[in-house]
């Protein structure tokens, strides 16, 4: 069946920054907001901008990320015309092998798109925070006889050198385009949201195929087309995105959604996967006596009966009698018992907090020349870890997943530090 | 798992819930909202999905709309697949025998050739009438291995409440020695529940011979006391949480059982599905709870924005609560808007009611029963319809009843005396 437009997803990185949150899921399956993943705002995009036929390429340990998409089915992408299908790396063709860039990973599963022999293909991340209607793009795209569109947003001066830049000439046209420069021309960043021209899309991804180095659309396929001439424009984007590349990061871009401008969820729309990962629906919220709760968001299936201030409380959470949870970010499933006080911490799922713990606390320290913690305060728990009941744990620390009490073996955690097996 | 072959569910969703007045006026009571999350219906599927049961029967009959739209196709009870699934049958005409349900019996034997389809050994007839966990495989096992013809789910009442009930006597080994429904003075206060467990060919038997020759059609009332003496009867005791909620003070008890555990009513223990996408539910932002909130011992569903103080109250999908609001013991239906400063107590409020800022709801003396439904509205709660306007500032007594989508506003009412009824179609004091 032909299609005007499909959808290429591009899922399947780690982002390695966000540390024990992306050790065992791609960064597009990354909670965010309590009940939603990154990827939920990408497809709710397409769906709500009548994109029927996604592919979504998956590399990087991609089972929960299967697990959440189910079919597609919470996208309204079940059913004879539309589709969403999973585009995991494969062999036994000629050209096939692991996805070695994002070019590549479209390159190898151009069959795909060529089942709907579509005039656009629609190439987006899935890593982002953003609800956009994509059908104005598309129309730019059209007016302007592109070959590419780019989307872009105007950050400040001082962001610019973590994105790719674009300068337009005032017809919206691609003057240039640099890659993470570290001082760039322009101020407009790409949001790797790109419009292509299925031809061109097929002819540049098999010159790059043939002749590139990183194999990435926004490394490579992009600043040739702009040196050879190509009809690239720029689409320029106001509404809020957000990368949340970083620790520090993730903790504030889950912040904005309690602040004076939040996002307003409910007109956005975002779909996510409202079963997946528990054998029974959520309950409602209860409140037990004692709860005291205020400017939080608190999922269903959460079960309150401690204090709540300034914090995402994501479903299946139990905070118990006398606890104290601040400015946090509590992923599906954690438990924390009584009396425990947590400041500026971000669990990851099912993390158990013994009673009386303490987490994030002491003053910040910097972690001198350390990459891979974070800076701004904030403490992250992996996924399934156990922390004992009545330690201490700094600021800026990162605790490995799957630790048993055990392993900390009842010394507080100072700041500034890492705990692993 | 028991496959239609084994054990065919028929389930009875027709009722009309008659004392539960507004709140049952749009939709039959299975559909009748419950728990913040769920339909009262719910329950009962989610123990048909939990006990293994694979197909099942729904037989509707008053206002199925609401019912049918939450049913679907039963996959939120994962009643879909090659063996199992969810069949509406709906009252119908053009065959011999058809007509509107007249009983419980009646509705089983009509649908005849739906069973017949399966030739079940074994039909396990439910209502979706009340909130209860049970596990029916239990209670299958038992009438299999006690080889009974009909097993009856029985559990203890207070002696007032029997005359509700059908109840029944049994000697020493839970056999069914006598039964008799809805009396004054009954000889036990063992009460049926309404779940009965037929061996097939027996049901088959016994309908044609109570139901087909017009002597009656309801189970209660007329099939089983038929068989007493001629069948072996059983009892299966059940002592858990059960509740029939018939009345408004019983559905808003039940509501407040949802807030503690200690009840007997876990809703997470028992692991109740309910429809996620029914229209008011899906996809709703989690709860938003503002600098001024403050909820305690209530339960509330996604898409709520809290500002105000909530307590011992259930709250529905999208309900707002502005800052300075208090609500407290009371049920707050879908995307209700409470505005600044409103009081509401002791209340039940339908979808989409709209109260203006200053307004209170549920204030006065419960003493005085409504006028017109003085056996609906006699514990001091007032019932809002849907889609109701209560202006700023109006005050709103207890016992009331304000019909849905009645603009207190544009019919100039500031204050409405308690056990006042609004109706704008019948004003209090005129006579019809």
């Amino acid at each position: 069946m032909r299609k005007q437009i499909v959808g290429m997803v591009l899922a399947g990185g780690r982002v390695d920054e966000l540390s024990v949150l992306t050790a065992k899921r791609p960064k597009s399956a990354v909670p965010i907001w309590g009940m939603y993943r990154f990827i939920d705002f990408v497809l709710s995009n397409m769906m709500h901008s009548g994109i029927d036929v996604v592919g979504v390429l998956s590399q990087y340990r991609p089972h929960s990320l299967n697990d959440h998409l189910a079919g597609g089915a919470p996208w309204d992408y079940v059913g004879r015309t539309r589709e969403l299908k999973v585009l995991s790396p494969y062999m036994g063709a000629q050209d096939t092998d692991w996805y070695r860039g994002t070019a590549d990973a479209i390159y190898q599963n151009l069959l795909f798109v060529q089942r709907y022999a579509p005039d656009l293909v629609l190439i987006a991340s899935a890593d982002h925070v953003y609800a956009m209607d994509y059908r104005p793009m598309i129309r730019q795209h059209l007016a302007t006889g592109a070959e590419l569109t780019i989307a872009l947003k105007k950050v400040p001066a001082h962001q610019a050198p973590m994105f790719g830049t674009a300068v337009l000439d005032d017809q919206g046209r691609v003057l240039s385009y640099e890659e993470k420069a570290r001082k760039p021309k322009g101020d407009l960043a790409s949001l790797t949201v790109y419009v292509f021209n299925t031809a061109t899309l097929m002819a540049r991804l098999e010159e790059n195929a043939r002749t590139g180095s990183t194999y990435q659309i926004y490394s490579e396929v992009i600043p040739r087309m702009v040196a050879e001439g190509a009809r690239v424009y720029g689409y320029v984007f106001d509404g809020y995105w957000q990368y949340a590349r970083t620790l520090d990061a993730y903790h504030a871009t889950s912040m904005d959604i309690l602040g004076p401008n939040a996002p307003d969820l409910e007109a956005w729309q975002v779909r996510t996967n409202l079963t997946a990962g528990s054998l029974g629906d959520p309950t409602p919220v209860l409140f037990r006596p004692g709860a005291a709760v205020r400017s939080s968001l608190v999922c269903p299936g959460a079960w309150v009966e401690g204090t709540v201030e300034s914090s995402i409380i994501s479903p299946d959470v139990v905070i118990e009698r006398g606890a104290m949870v601040r400015n946090s970010i509590i992923m599906h499933g954690c438990r924390i018992e009584a009396d425990a006080f947590l400041d500026t911490v971000i669990l990851d799922k099912l993390v158990t907090v013994g009673r009386g713990a303490q987490l994030g606390v002491g003053k910040v320290v910097a972690p001198s020349g350390r990459a891979d913690l974070p800076s701004s305060g904030v403490t992250v728990v992996g996924k399934g870890t156990t922390v004992p009941p009545r330690i201490a744990i700094g600021r800026n620390c990162v605790i490995y997943p799957d630790l048993s009490a055990d392993v900390f073996a009842g010394r507080n955690v100072p700041s500034a530090s890492v705990v692993r097996p | 798992m028991r496959s239609a072959r084994d054990t065919l569910v028929m389930l009875l969703a027709g009722g009309s819930g008659t004392r539960l007045n507004i709140l049952s006026s749009r939709r039959a009571k299975p559909a009748v909202p419950f728990g913040a999350n769920y339909r009262i219906i719910d329950f009962t599927l989610s123990n048909v999905m939990h006990s293994g049961l694979s197909r099942v029967g729904l037989l509707t009959q008053y206002k199925p709309f609401s019912l049918m739209d939450h049913v679907r196709s039963g996959e939120p009870w994962d009643l879909i697949g090659r063996e199992r699934g969810i069949k509406v049958l709906p009252p119908h005409t053009g065959e011999k025998e058809s007509d509107w349900y007249k009983g419980t019996a009646d509705a089983v034997w009509q649908n005849l050739w739906f069973m017949e389809d399966y030739r079940p050994r074994k039909v396990l007839i439910l209502s979706g009438d009340h909130i209860y966990k049970m596990d029916y495989e239990s209670m299958i096992a038992t009438h299999e291995a006690r080889g009974a013809d009909l097993t009856v789910a029985a559990m203890e009442v207070p002696w007032e409440e029997t005359s509700r009930f059908g109840v029944m006597t049994c000697d020493d080994e839970g056999w069914i020695t006598g039964f008799v429904e809805k009396q004054q003075n009954a000889p036990s206060n063992l009460a049926s529940m309404g779940i009965y467990v037929f061996d097939y060919k027996t049901l088959v038997a016994e309908l044609e011979a109570v139901v087909g020759s017009r002597q009656g059609y309801d189970f209660g009332h007329d099939v089983i006391p038929h068989m007493l003496g001629r069948r072996k009867l059983l009892a299966y005791p059940f002592c858990g949480y059960w509740r029939d909620v018939g009345t408004i003070k019983s559905y808003l008890d039940a509501n407040m059982d949802c807030l503690d555990p200690a009840s007997g009513l876990d809703l997470r223990a028992w692991n109740v599905c309910t429809n996620p996408d029914q229209p008011g539910l899906g996809d709703r932002p989690p709860v938003r709870l503002g600098a001024h909130g403050r909820v305690e011992h209530s339960l509330v569903a996604a898409g709520c924005v809290i500002d105000g103080e909530v307590d011992h109250s259930v709250l529905f999908p999208g309900v707002v609560v502005a800052a300075g609001a208090r609500v407290s013991h009371s049920i707050v239906l879908n995307d209700c808007r409470i505005g600044r400063h409103c009081l509401v107590t002791r209340s039940v409020l339908d979808k989409e009611v709209r109260l203006g800022d200053g307004s209170r709801v549920g204030e006065g003396d419960a003493g005085v029963a409504n006028r017109r439904f003085p056996t609906h509205l006699d514990s001091g709660i007032t019932v809002i319809g849907k889609q109701a306007v209560i202006p700023q500032g109006c005050r709103i007594g207890t016992n009331c009843l304000v019909f849905p989508a009645a603009d207190l506003g544009a019919l100039g009412l500031e204050r409405v005396a308690d056990g006042t009824t609004v109706d704008p179609a019948q004003p209090e004091g005129t006579v019809r």
